[in-house]
């Protein structure tokens, strides 16, 4: 579904992406893992079209994106949760959720997958009219989840969704995206908590100083203590 | 941190060593000598072949040399748009006017004047000194404030300064004759004095802008919150900034009122401001040179669209009367710039560095060749300016 | 007593008119940090439409007032297509003094193709009567003003409470960035600001126009730094803030002409300016502006 070859990402004379190649295929979850620093928001930032790359290609479903603006991605089927999450504090919940939706069209199915999504967080109906800035860092995370979800993407890009939670929530927070993947999505996750992640993901990607260190299945990443250690720092006990 | 940031952190070390500093300087003042030159020759063929109209035209362009240098040390070096600068040009004005003009004069226009101001006269050195004292503290006054705003809400205090003198001007009759002309002011400055005064507040600019205060003060203006965490106090430089350049703007005023013998309020109001604006940023605010070069480029220019503006008759063709063409091309200039070239002309580089590369001349303009670009941190020592990466 | 009421009076329709003023500013620089030096000249573009149209005998203020606000809207537009878009990445300094330039440009089309002098609009007469109430005089002006504002900001609350376009733009005022990647089109944000902001300068020109009888090219430079200061006052960039800022400068105005000896009527502005420069200095982020330290990150 996601084809990127060859991506540069440059800031100045500083390269942050080195001609990264990855794919992910429909259905899947793939981890993109790797110390601070890496690149990996930067590589996420231009796949979604955020920063636009220096050279490299990006195709989503066998086209190419590099012309599309963000919004034109986003109505393409892409959709991106930020890292730091970015929901709009000065708006409430419900006028998030209803941003989220801002491409769709119809409005009886809009209703329906914010009842959904309101099932699915029941913490968000509960401050369903409270502002956006009111709400705990998981609640922030889930708001931002089900906001990308409300423009019904076909592929979920997440940068980072345990970034500064406690760990019970982090836990909360894995457990829906893993969820999600009932709802016939295709998932491309930044994380540096490695351990979480690959407890479900299908593949994973190290990225470490802009490069692709390791690609292949989660369960190979887990297994193998030396790639572990060596590019994410865990300890395996 | 950006790599300018850097780049100038390690000019700032160098020149807290004393050679470096006496390098800096010396490197300063002879690229300001370069270009005080070149406003020195054309100010002497103006001088010795310019027609009377022409040599007033000559004389009009110096005062804004002085004026748009004095603007470019504010606005170039700590990147805030100053919209005063025209203020402060009539403080220097008026104070000429007002202590200098003769007593029957006086008599006639002010004779309610406070502080005995219409019973005394003064001559052209005291008459200077004290007005350049008053432009000064009403530019470290003011300057306390701006100073502490950043970006747009300085900006805006500028503004609002710009209104608060005008109106005091327009309306504080016993001392500056409101709204009607202030006439009398002996004539006593010529041609001359307009080309020293142009080639000093180029000398004064130049090192400024290459001192370690203007230094310290473009780094702040890149990225404010890191040079504070590196320790530049950045109250303390944009208030320098901001009375050296408010003073040098003092300056233009004085030369003008000597000069034109007569002035009223509106001489310093937003037609100044635009025009003064417009000149600099075609030129380039950030560097010296791109003050003059604006100025120069825009003088020509105005004088020649004045021409047709005023419905002239060529060929025998009697062409129409257009007021407002003038204002409309001083419009299109500054936002042409923005759109295509938002540092000006010269954009970064100073007419010694453009020069600098060529031969001898180039050697003199670079002792020790202290090479200070973006490419990296100043390496010293390299004979013959040549760049390698590191 | 009546003579505080009537000055009441005063500074509620003063303040009335500057906070419209204040808000089409406001509204722009929240969304796209843009300082809007121009907007003074869309309601000189109104009052130049108004007299078109006058010039080319439609009578009716059905028709004149509706067609100048449109009008408005879409110079505003237009406005921004042509010369904001160029400069939008730009920092914030380029931006100020393009708007400079453009309010300089339109300045002196207006008068290269109409005229120097001000140009008669009687067309607007009706409006400005005089009416005795008991024992105050107040000018028909004075309260269709206030309506007229009270209208518009009601109007405006729904809007951006109700409305998927109006909701976009409270988050593009908070983080731009982030709209974008819920699909919501930048330009078509950034167009409806300056729509909303060409509607609140046509409405403010219906009033300039019928309270001067006339129209002249520098019409739009008073409003202009008024508007400003009313939003400096408020905070700079919140919407709340600009009506609140509109009313205080009112009130300031009001104040000063009550105080200050006529002679020294001139100095009135400076005055009024001294005073909000002090009161910057003592609070600079305006009287509801939050204080944002360098290098905070939002909640």
């Amino acid at each position: 579904m996601l084809e990127v070859s060859d991506l540069f990402v440059r800031y100045g004379r500083i390269e942050a992406v080195r001609g990264i190649s990855l794919a992910v295929q429909k259905g899947e979850i793939v981890a993109l893992l790797g110390p601070n620093g890496a690149g990996k928001t930067s590589l996420i930032s231009a796949i979604m079209g955020l920063v636009p790359p220096a050279t490299g290609t990006v195709r989503f479903e066998g086209k190419d994106v590099a012309r599309l603006d963000v919004e034109d991605r986003v109505r393409a089927g892409m959709t991106l949760t930020p890292e730091g999450r970015h929901i709009f504090s000065n708006l409430t919940v419900a006028e998030n959720l209803m941003l989220g939706a801002a491409t769709r069209k119809k409005a009886g199915e809009t209703n329906e997958d914010r009842e959904k999504m309101l099932d699915m967080f029941p913490v968000l109906r509960e401050r369903y009219r409270q502002l956006g800035g009111t709400l705990s860092g998981g609640e922030q995370q889930m708001l931002a989840i089900a906001r990308s979800l409300m423009c019904r993407p076909k592929l979920l890009m997440l940068d980072e969704p345990s970034l500064g939670l406690a760990p019970r929530i982090v836990d909360q927070i894995f457990q829906l995206i893993t969820n999600l993947r009932g709802f016939g999505l295709t998932i491309l996750l930044v994380e540096q908590n490695a351990h979480e992640a690959l407890k479900f993901a299908d593949r994973a990607y190290i990225i470490s100083t802009g490069r692709i260190e390791f690609s292949g299945p989660a369960q190979e990443l887990r297994e193998s203590k030396d790639l572990m250690q060596a590019y994410l720092a865990v300890d395996v006990v | 941190m950006s790599d300018r940031l850097f780049a100038q952190q390690s000019a700032e070390d160098w020149l807290r060593t004393t050679e470096g500093r006496k390098v800096s300087s010396t490197r300063s003042l002879r690229g300001a000598m370069v270009l005080a030159l070149v406003t020195i020759v054309i100010g002497l063929i103006m001088l010795s072949f310019g027609e009377p109209y022409q040599q007033r035209l000559a004389f009009a362009a110096y005062v804004n040399i002085v004026v748009v240098v004095g603007l470019q040390i504010f606005m170039g070096n700590s990147n805030v748009a100053n919209l005063s600068h025209a203020g402060f040009m009539g403080i220097g004005a008026y104070m000429t006017a007002v202590l200098s003009t003769p007593l029957a004069m006086k008599a006639m226009q002010i004779p309610d004047a406070p502080f005995g101001l219409a019973t005394t006269e003064y001559s052209v050195v005291p008459t200077v000194f004290i007005s350049l004292v008053v432009v000064a503290v009403v530019a470290l006054i003011t300057g306390m404030i701006v100073a502490r705003l950043n970006g747009i809400a300085a900006t805006i205090v500028t503004l609002a300064l710009l209104i608060i003198i005008h109106s005091v001007f327009e309306h504080w009759s016993e001392l500056f004759r409101g709204n009607q002309a202030f006439f009398g002011i002996p004539k006593e400055a010529n041609l001359e004095w307009g080309i020293v005064a142009g080639a000093l507040a180029i000398i004064v600019a130049r090192l400024f802008k290459d001192s370690r205060a203007g230094v310290q003060l473009r780094a702040c203006a890149d990225n404010e919150l890191a040079a504070r965490a590196m320790g530049v106090n950045v109250w303390r430089m944009r208030l320098v900034a901001w009375v050296l350049g408010g003073t040098i703007c003092g300056v233009g005023g004085i030369l003008f009122s000597y000069y034109m013998g007569t002035i009223n309020a509106r001489s310093f109001h937003f037609h100044q401001v635009f025009l003064t604006l417009a000149m600099l940023i075609l030129g380039g605010m950030r560097t010296v040179t791109g003050a003059v070069l604006g100025v120069i480029v825009l003088s020509v220019g105005m004088e020649m669209i004045r021409y047709v503006e005023g419905g002239p008759l060529i060929v025998g063709i009697q062409f129409p009367e257009m007021l407002g063409l003038s204002g409309l091309a001083l419009g299109v200039i500054i936002v042409g710039c923005m759109i295509w070239r938002p540092n000006g002309l010269m954009a970064n580089l100073e007419l010694d560095e453009v020069l600098g590369q060529y031969g001898k001349l180039g050697r003199w303009l670079r002792p020790r060749s202290m090479v200070l670009d973006s490419e990296g941190p100043p390496r010293a020592g390299a004979r013959d300016g040549k760049t390698s990466k590191n | 007593m009546e003579y505080v009421v009537q000055q009441i009076l005063n500074a509620l329709s003063f303040g009335a008119e500057y906070s419209l003023l204040a808000l089409g500013l406001a509204i722009v620089f929240s969304i796209m940090g843009l300082v809007n030096f121009a907007h003074g000249e869309l309601v000189a573009i109104g009052g130049y439409m108004m007299y078109a149209m006058a010039a080319i005998a439609i009578q009716s203020l059905w028709w004149i007032l509706p067609l100048a606000v449109l009008f408005t809207v879409i110079a505003a537009v237009l406005l921004e297509r042509v010369a904001f878009r160029p400069v939008r990445r730009a920092p914030a300094t380029t931006g100020l003094l393009t708007a400079f330039g453009v309010g300089l440009i339109l300045q002196n089309i207006f008068l290269l193709t109409v005229s120097a002098r001000p140009r008669a609009v009687p067309v607007l007469g009706p409006l400005n009567q005089t009416w005795s109430v008991g024992p105050f005089t107040i000018s028909s002006l004075q309260v269709m003003e206030m309506l007229a504002t009270g209208v518009a900001i009601a109007l405006l609350l729904l809007f951006f409470k109700r409305t998927p376009i109006g909701v976009a733009m409270r988050a593009a005022a908070f983080d731009f960035a982030t709209v974008r990647l819920m699909g919501v089109r930048a330009n078509r944000v950034i167009a409806a600001a300056f729509a909303v902001s060409g509607f609140l300068a046509g409405i403010a020109a219906i009033f300039i126009i019928a309270r001067r009888g006339a129209v002249d090219p520098l019409l739009g430079f008073n409003p202009v730094l008024k508007a400003f200061v009313a939003c400096v006052l408020g905070g700079f960039g919140s919407l709340p803030g600009a009506v609140v800022g509109g009313f205080a400068l009112g009130a300031i105005e009001v104040l000063i002409l009550v105080i200050m000896p006529q002679h020294w009527g001139g100095l009135r502005d400076a005055a009024v300016f001294g005073l909000v420069g002090a009161l910057l200095v003592w609070r600079p982020q305006g009287l509801l502006g939050k204080t944002v330290e360098l290098g905070d990150k939002e909640a």
